[in-house]
């Protein structure tokens, strides 16, 4: 396996064991409390109905995701063993495209059933002949396709599904990294023939590099382990995400010419792409996560670089959402709807709320610091810190990450939305991405990853 | 070396755990005080009044009693809640107290139907009026006490204390709510203090005294002098007037805090006389209240009202009703709507200094602590009618 991931094979000692126990004690004792909190406040609702809704529905939310995904269970091997493509776009990419190419032919998964498709969209640098030097000593597996001159990265996605004819497509970030058994764990979900879309679970790999990517390793955990599952229950989980997930050919071919040239008012939608290919796919077919599939990614290590690619996010989340809206009621499913509707319309709402409650009413209506709001959102902080503890096998202190991020969101990422909104048309990528994948991932210099690797080898060493 | 150093590190970082409970605590406080004023908001609603009813044997114990024409009897009561404070009522004794004075014949009047009895103007009375008070401006005696009164067709007098009003304790009836209760038709709102309910220091061994009733002493200044005395205490009233103004509403009569004008000459005997002054010219009449207070009569000033504490039962009350009531003889005479007679007395009537020690009320309640807060005062004014 990747010597990179050496570090988290570690095993839970007998003090972890208890931590973790007592983690959870503490995430069932608080997520009960904000229930009963809620209960005693209740006829609030006469009184004051659209805060008081807003705050129920936004705990019954969070607490419904938590008991939700108590009913995920991951996928039992079926000895699932289909053909399998990993499409990989490059743009630019000299430095890491060998070395994430030949990460994936190491994969834990028979030779003849898996091909990689290499894509390279008009570099202007060695990405070709990178790829093409890896396709050299592969024996036919890998396939290269040269776009030759840049047409985005759905285009070149796009043409790597068009050229090649297996059962099921993966994509795969080329900043992400594999675990040996990810992508048989990945496809044993396809064993349900509903089944058109899985998506596999992201750790982020330069977790101990800023406080901001500490902040994201707790954040995708609970994305992951708790949102993502939740969705998977019923079938719909709503973005596959770019860094590892699996689609079955006959699921995208009908949707991929609309999906390669989608336009969003008037402009082609160059991001976004994960998002949009799962709302393809949720129409007809069911999407679920796959916990035990991990992949590790890299994700941004600035404050600036952070910004723009939530801003991204949001604004590919703006155009989904309205799409999702249009059918996800037609699944049949009242509980994955109403979560999906629910999901959009908080975003929407609590920016009001937060002006409301942190500003408004302090100041102009002298209701005094607004502690109960912020020990709300400092509950629900927790609650995911908790989460973490309570499903890693090591203790770590990590977990107060997850407890600074909800702050980080409630006063920088909130304010947001409104600005992706108003700038949803826009295909600027900000920071121009080299990778397919997750949507934004920045490109880091050479030497970047060699720092980064070199600090985890001293931390796995001592 | 390296190894201890990083077990002690993992070890001091799973303090994290219960350290991240520290915010829940120490909010704790602060939600339950968020969830009080809340439930004061929205949990503050007048209760069901209890099904009572006199049973046969005491209906027939408590016969009709002759109407008293010319003369009210006045009550006074405090909280209505349930635990024996020595001063408040439970519910249910209250229900069952306005059932027996229903039973009686009684009918209550107004304040305003008083105060016109009280001055001799022309004013229809029913048979047998009763003036039926509170004290204070509690919450819980109008939440308690309003739906029994409706049921009994009964109406009630909430003296309030503006200071309480203002400090915002939850436990006092706020302005909104007052006005609610006198646009029902069901109450009166009348003055009992504006700061003035409290104690304070009397004399140099710490005795304490009621606000009005006495001069105050501090360290620096000594004994205050009876131009200070009345300076404080007329500003008060002058407050209290004011706020009362400024809500609208007309005092018909002013109930003193603690049932005390310093009659019991706390350390000045000029106090009585000039308060009982102060208070004639400024309200007209004044309660105060014991065991065994006398029926109202036309008049201006002093004014008693029967007091019911804590456990005080059926018998007691029907007791000091039958005591000041006309003989049984003149019972034939009474049912006639009775017409106040005009007031024969026009001089000023002054309080009586020399009436027997009344007793206090010992409002001490354990859960209601919570000294009135002073808040800033009036400013002195000077143009003070005195």
């Amino acid at each position: 396996m990747d010597e990179r991931l050496a570090h988290l094979r570690v095993r839970p000692t007998f003090v972890d064991r208890v931590v973790r126990l007592l983690a959870v004690a503490y995430l069932v004792a608080l997520l009960a409390a904000v229930v009963a909190y809620k209960g005693a406040f209740l006829d609030a609702l006469t009184t004051d109905p659209w805060f008081t809704a807003y705050g129920i529905v936004v705990s019954t939310y969070i607490v419904s995701r938590f008991a939700f995904s108590l009913f995920y269970r991951t996928g039992k091997d079926r000895g699932m063993e289909p053909h399998v493509a990993i499409v990989m776009p490059g743009f630019n990419e000299q430095e890491a495209i060998g070395s994430s190419l030949r990460s994936l032919l190491a994969l834990d998964y028979p030779a003849h059933k898996l091909e990689i498709v290499a894509v390279n969209d008009g570099s202007t640098d060695n990405t070709l002949a990178e790829m093409r030097a890896v396709a050299a000593e592969a024996d036919g597996r890998v396939q290269v396709i040269d776009l030759g001159v840049n047409q985005g990265k759905r285009a070149a996605m796009a043409a790597g599904i068009r050229a090649t004819g297996a059962e099921i497509i993966a994509f795969v970030d080329s900043d992400s990294v594999l675990e040996p058994d990810a992508l048989h764990r990945l496809v044993q979900g396809f064993a349900d023939r509903k089944v058109g879309a899985i998506c596999g679970h992201a750790d982020v790999l330069n977790l101990r590099e800023s406080w901001l990517t500490k902040m994201q390793g707790v954040r995708y955990f609970v994305a992951f382990r708790v949102v993502k599952a939740a969705e998977s229950i019923f079938n719909a989980v709503t973005c596959c995400s770019g860094c590892f997930s699996a689609y079955r050919r006959t699921a995208i071919l009908p949707h991929l010419d609309w999906w390669e040239h989608q336009t969003f008012l008037g402009r082609p939608s160059t991001f976004g792409d994960d998002r949009s290919l799962t709302n393809c796919v949720l129409r007809d077919w069911k999407v679920r996560y796959e916990a035990t599939a991990i992949s590790h990614t890299i994700v941004p290590t600035t404050f600036k670089q952070f910004m723009t690619q939530q801003l991204r996010w949001k604004r590919s989340w703006t155009r989904e959402s309205l799409i999702i809206s249009t059918f996800i009621w037609r699944k049949k499913n009242p509980l994955a709807s109403i979560a999906v509707y629910v999901g959009a319309i908080l975003p929407l709402v609590a920016p009001f709320i937060a002006v409301r409650t942190l500003l408004w009413q302090p100041i102009m209506a002298g209701a005094g610091f607004p502690a109960i709001y912020l020990l709300g959102v400092y509950a629900m902080a927790v609650a995911y810190g908790l989460y973490y503890v309570a499903r890693r096998p090591r203790y770590d202190g990590l977990w107060v990450y997850g407890i600074a991020f909800c702050f980080f969101y409630l006063f920088f990422l909130l304010w947001q939305t409104y600005w992706a909104i108003a700038t949803a048309r826009s295909s600027s990528w900000g920071t121009r991405p080299a990778t397919a994948g997750m949507e934004d991932i920045p490109v880091m210099t050479a030497a970047e990853r060699a720092a980064v690797e070199e600090r985890r080898l001293v931390e796995v060493a001592s | 070396m390296n190894r201890l150093k990083r077990t002690l590190r993992d070890r001091v970082r799973l303090l994290l755990l219960p350290l991240s409970v520290a915010p829940f605590i120490a909010a704790g406080p602060a939600v339950m005080a968020s969830h009080d004023r809340y439930l004061r908001k929205h949990d503050s609603g007048p209760l069901p009044a209890p099904v009572v009813a006199l049973s046969a044997a005491e209906q027939q114990r408590f016969a009709k009693l002759p109407a008293a024409p010319g003369q009210v009897p006045v009550l006074v009561w405090h909280g209505i809640r349930n635990g024996n404070d020595g001063v408040s009522t439970t519910q249910r004794a209250f229900a069952r107290q306005v059932a027996l004075l229903k039973h009686l014949g009684f009918t209550a009047i107004s304040t305003r139907q008083w105060s016109d009895f009280r001055a001799g103007r022309p004013v229809t009375l029913p048979a047998r009026p009763i003036l039926l008070t509170f004290d204070d401006g509690w919450l819980d005696a109008y939440r308690g006490a309003d739906k029994v009164l409706a049921r009994n067709d009964m109406r009630a007098a909430m003296f309030v204390i503006t200071g309480a009003i203002h400090s915002g304790d939850p436990d006092y009836l706020t302005w909104s709510e007052l006005h609610g209760m006198q646009n029902s038709g069901r109450w009166d709102i009348e003055p009992h203090a504006a700061e003035g309910h409290r104690q304070i220091t009397a004399a140099p061994d710490g005795t304490q005294a009621p606000y009005y009733a006495a001069r105050k002493f501090t360290r620096s200044q000594g004994r205050e002098s009876l131009a200070d005395w009345e300076r404080r205490a007329g500003d008060d009233l002058f407050a209290l007037r004011k706020t009362f103004e400024a809500q609208g509403i007309t005092p018909h009569a002013f109930a003193v805090p603690y049932s005390d004008y310093g009659q019991g000459v706390r350390n000045d005997p000029e106090i009585p006389g000039l308060l009982a002054n102060l208070l004639t010219r400024q309200f007209g009449s004044f309660f105060v209240q014991s065991s065994d207070a006398a029926f109202t009569t036309p008049g201006r000033g002093l004014a008693q009202r029967f007091e019911l504490r804590s456990g005080i039962g059926l018998d007691q009350l029907y007791a000091w009703l039958r005591r000041h009531s006309p003989a049984a003889s003149s019972t034939a005479a009474a049912t006639a709507p009775q017409r106040a007679r005009p007031a024969v007395r026009k001089e000023r009537t002054r309080a009586h200094p020399g009436r027997a020690q009344h007793q206090r009320v010992q409002r001490k309640r354990a859960h209601r602590k919570r000294a009135h807060r002073s808040h800033a005062r009036h400013p002195r004014n000077t143009t003070t009618k005195r």
